[in-house]
């Protein structure tokens, strides 16, 4: 599924994004509040959905090619966080939905295809 | 995959032990002759990016001037004072001949960042930082792994025309940094067009290693060494050492602060990840003394 559609569908907020989320294919999602969990997912195509708000978040999604991150509970981005984005080109997107909603969300979409 | 090593034939006081200070410190020093001004010794500093210079006089050490003594002059507007008004007098210098070991105690025991180093005359030869140890014993555990793997005949073929080696300055507590070099090592592997397997494999191992040593340690190096044949991650650092080195290799055992939870880390899966990663591994750590770990991960393997 491409991210666009997801955004789209679920009224999130595009945070930071390095350009056209239309050529961004989603096919696996990871949720997690621990990096090291993150860092041993192997998936590819993987949408990290997320309430840590720390740079180090983005940093291990970089290191495991994570595609673009949602960040929960009405959390937003800071600086640092979208600058590390911006060198790594990955979309931060928010929403208020805590993690189990965002994957409900996405899960239905998902399913829906 | 996963050969967990606890090796013999890599034990850190053995290396510590059978190096030289001499062997190790850095030997092109900048001195400041007594007669010199706080504004010499700043320029001296900020120019060489370095923070703390020897006092001599006939090649004896008299004293140190540290970064703190420039920025104090410097808030009391005494630039044109000489160095004599600001220096440490009670500086400990170690012998060339010591034994590194040496070295480590008087970083132990004394909270400087540097010594001079003085051969048997009382001459001002060197200086020896972590830097200088840390870097000496990245060089002298991978001669050993070479060693190692060449008496098993795995080094017979290893060809190093896209070798690359790189070692990383790692400081405790630095999170705003941490990772960068993973990140970079993660694009030279890519460049290099290595199979992506092997490139996550290696940015994991070394993601997890520089965060370990940027939250458990008080800053260390992290090396990076790359034939054909091979990738090889390496870091150590001075201290504090792991007390229970098979409780640290249990997933989910940990002992990070609350302060480094709240950052997604401290979940006790960065050692067992590390392992997990690579075809082999080996740990050894002391406490009081410090941890190395090796990872090596062979491109050829998937």
């Amino acid at each position: 599924m491409k991210l666009s559609e997801i955004i789209k569908a679920s009224g999130f907020n595009v945070f930071y994004t390095p350009g056209d989320t239309e050529n961004i294919n989603i096919s696996s999602v990871a949720v997690t509040e621990l990096l090291s969990d993150l860092l041993m997912n192997s998936s590819e195509q993987l949408l990290l959905i997320t309430s840590l708000t720390t740079e180090q978040t983005v940093r291990s999604a970089g290191i495991t090619d994570v595609k673009a991150i949602i960040i929960t509970n009405g959390k937003t981005a800071g600086k640092g966080m979208k600058i590390i984005a911006g060198d790594l080109g990955i979309p931060l997107i928010g929403t208020e939905m805590s993690n189990y909603e965002t994957a409900l969300v996405i899960g239905r979409l998902i399913k829906d295809i | 995959m996963n050969n967990y090593i606890y090796t013999d034939s890599l034990r850190l006081q053995e290396l510590v032990y059978g190096l030289k200070i001499k062997e190790v410190m850095t030997r092109d020093i900048f001195t400041l002759p007594l007669r010199a001004k706080m504004k010499e010794a700043k320029q001296i500093l900020k120019k060489n990016h370095i923070t703390g210079l020897p006092v001599v006089e006939n090649s004896r050490v008299l004293g140190m001037i540290s970064m703190n003594d420039v920025i104090n002059a410097l808030e009391k507007g005494s630039m044109e004072e000489p160095v004599t008004e600001w220096m440490s007098r009670d500086v400990q210098v170690l012998s060339e001949d010591m034994s590194l070991s040496f070295a480590f105690s008087a970083f132990n025991k004394y909270p400087y960042r540097r010594f001079p180093v003085v051969d048997k005359e009382n001459r001002i030869t060197g200086i020896i930082t972590f830097r200088n140890i840390n870097l000496a014993l990245i060089n002298k555990l991978s001669s050993q792994l070479n060693e190692l793997e060449h008496s098993s005949g795995e080094n017979i073929a290893a060809e190093r025309i896209s070798g690359f080696t790189k070692v990383y300055t790692i400081r405790q507590y630095d999170f705003e940094n941490g990772g960068k070099a993973s990140a970079e090592i993660k694009k030279i592997l890519k460049e290099k067009k290595l199979p992506d397997t092997v490139v996550r494999r290696a940015a994991v191992a070394c993601y997890e290693l520089e965060i370990n040593l940027a939250a458990h340690s008080i800053g260390g190096m992290l090396g990076i060494d790359i034939n054909s044949r091979r990738i090889k991650i390496s870091s150590s650092d001075l201290g504090p050492g792991i007390e229970n080195v098979d409780k640290a290799m249990e997933a989910g055992f940990s002992t990070a602060s609350e302060w480094i939870r709240s950052m997604g880390f401290g979940a006790g899966m960065g050692l067992p990840n590390v392992k997990k990663v690579s075809d082999k591994f080996n740990i050894h750590s002391e406490s009081g003394v410090g941890t190395m770990v090796r990872s090596v991960i062979y491109i050829n393997n998937q």
